[in-house]
């Protein structure tokens, strides 16, 4: 059976989707979204770029995030330890700030970049 | 042509598929944040569940813990103990000989002593305290425990790996394929990712905060587990001083590395080796790693800015910080 003009357009469409797909599915390293995290449960998630302050509660400890465009940082804490806030600003997909005390993680998400840090 | 159409399609529909979540979950447990990441079945309730009981038996703060009742009963009784410790003080200690005690399960005291001091504590204090550290007087028989001497048993070091190992028996009892599970500083890389391809994990930065990376490796169906200098550390006289203890001296590691990675798939074996290995230095470690029996890939950090590579990670390293040069071994 000889294949007719109509099964080229379908074949061109079929392929021309698979490559977007392919495209889409693996974005840059550039993240999309920053997701704060208390207790295991998103608290709230912030599509990029995003720019504001805001106050987040964990066990009894308070953090304020910061998002400035395409990048977030925990601002402030009153965690004993203030490791989340010396972790500075995350701008990569993977990035974290955790803190322990305050059971809150701050984490830049998307599409593209590492899986995961081993330390 | 309508064979080449369908092809087409179910190819559209497959690349579609790359494109699945995983079954996620983040919680805190063990003293650290865990993060899962599991396709194709939803585990992550039975594997946080097991870390929990794990948590419950090794922890050596909670009261009625197995590790809690051994360093109570201060060496004047057998102790009755999980199947769980059994096997995993069965192993480690296995592991001991094998490292020649530079991993030892029984440094608590030590620890302690660092870290309820002010500053660096006395010289005689560290050397009584050593002098207890022997995993040879940690006793078993059958489903019960006693540590012979003044030391206390301290399973934080291998706790996770062992959770690790737990977690990769459920994986595979489900038929589970393709996860990432990160147990604080651990990575267990299951499988391969969605994509069919290796896992990119990155080597953390010892000088910066433990999501930024100076190197990725690109693995699959194995665990990592890392010891550094940046871990826990306190600062005495601008001096920096880390948790990971050299059972020679009773003082925190000091040599030329700043870190080590241990890339096996066995995640006790890996917990015990990377504290070692680091223990060793980057020499007698790739000495080691050549003369064990246990064939294990390490990426070693040194201070003179080097990253060390053993032959298995062969084109599957790259350097992403300039300020770093790669190096086989």
């Amino acid at each position: 059976m000889k294949p007719r003009r109509g099964d080229y357009f379908i074949v061109l469409i079929v392929l021309i989707s698979a490559l977007l797909l392919a495209f889409f599915s693996r974005a840059s390293d550039e993240p999309a979204v920053v997701t704060v995290m208390i207790d295991g449960k998103t608290a709230q998630s912030f599509s990029l770029p995003h720019i504001g302050e805001y106050e987040f509660s964990g066990n009894g400890y308070s953090c304020v995030v910061e998002l400035d465009e395409m990048k977030a940082r925990v601002k402030e804490c009153d965690c004993p330890d203030g490791d989340c806030v010396s972790v500075g600003w995350l701008e990569k997909c993977g990035d974290r700030a955790v803190c322990l005390p305050a059971r809150i993680i701050v984490c830049m998400e998307g599409n593209g970049g590492i899986d995961a840090v081993v330390y | 042509m309508r064979k080449l159409t369908s092809f087409l399609l179910v190819l559209l529909l497959l690349s579609g598929c790359t494109s699945g979540k995983p079954y996620t979950m983040t919680f805190f447990a063990m003293d650290t944040f865990m993060s899962f990441s599991i396709y194709g079945e939803d585990l992550t309730e039975e594997l946080s569940r097991r870390v929990y009981e794990l948590e419950d038996i090794m922890s050596e703060t909670r009261q009625g813990s197995d590790v809690c009742n051994i360093n109570e009963s201060k060496g004047s009784r057998y102790v009755e103990v999980s199947p769980q410790t059994v096997e995993l003080l069965l192993r480690t200690i296995e592991l001991c000989h094998i490292t020649d005690g530079l991993f030892d399960p029984t440094v608590g005291a030590l620890k302690q002593l660092w870290e309820s001091s002010s500053g660096i504590p006395e010289r005689d204090k560290i050397e009584t305290t050593l002098s207890n550290v022997d995993y040879n007087k940690l006793l078993i028989k059958g489903n019960t425990v006693k540590l012979e001497s003044s030391a206390l048993l301290d399973l934080g070091g291998v706790a996770k790996g062992y959770a690790c190992d737990e977690c990769l028996d459920i994986l595979r009892e489900n038929g589970v394929s393709q996860a990432l599970l990160q147990l604080g500083g651990s990575v267990i890389a299951h499988g391969t990712n969605i994509d069919g391809k290796d896992w990119k994990i990155g080597i953390r930065d010892p000088d910066g905060s433990a999501s930024e990376y100076i190197a990725v490796v690109q693995v699959s169906d194995t665990i990592l587990t890392s010891s550094g200098d940046y871990e826990r550390f306190k600062e005495i006289d601008g001096v920096r001083y880390h948790h990971i203890f050299d059972t020679r001296t009773g003082y925190p590691v000091s040599n030329d590395l700043r870190s080590v990675t241990i890339i096996y798939p066995e995640g006790i074996t890996g917990d015990v080796l990377s504290t070692a290995v680091f223990a060793m230095g980057l020499q007698d470690g790739l000495s080691f790693l050549y003369s064990s029996d246990i064939e294990f890939d390490a990426v070693f950090i040194t201070k003179d800015m080097k990253i060390v590579y053993t032959q298995g990670l062969k084109g599957k390293i790259e350097v992403t910080d300039g300020r770093y040069s790669l190096e086989a071994a």
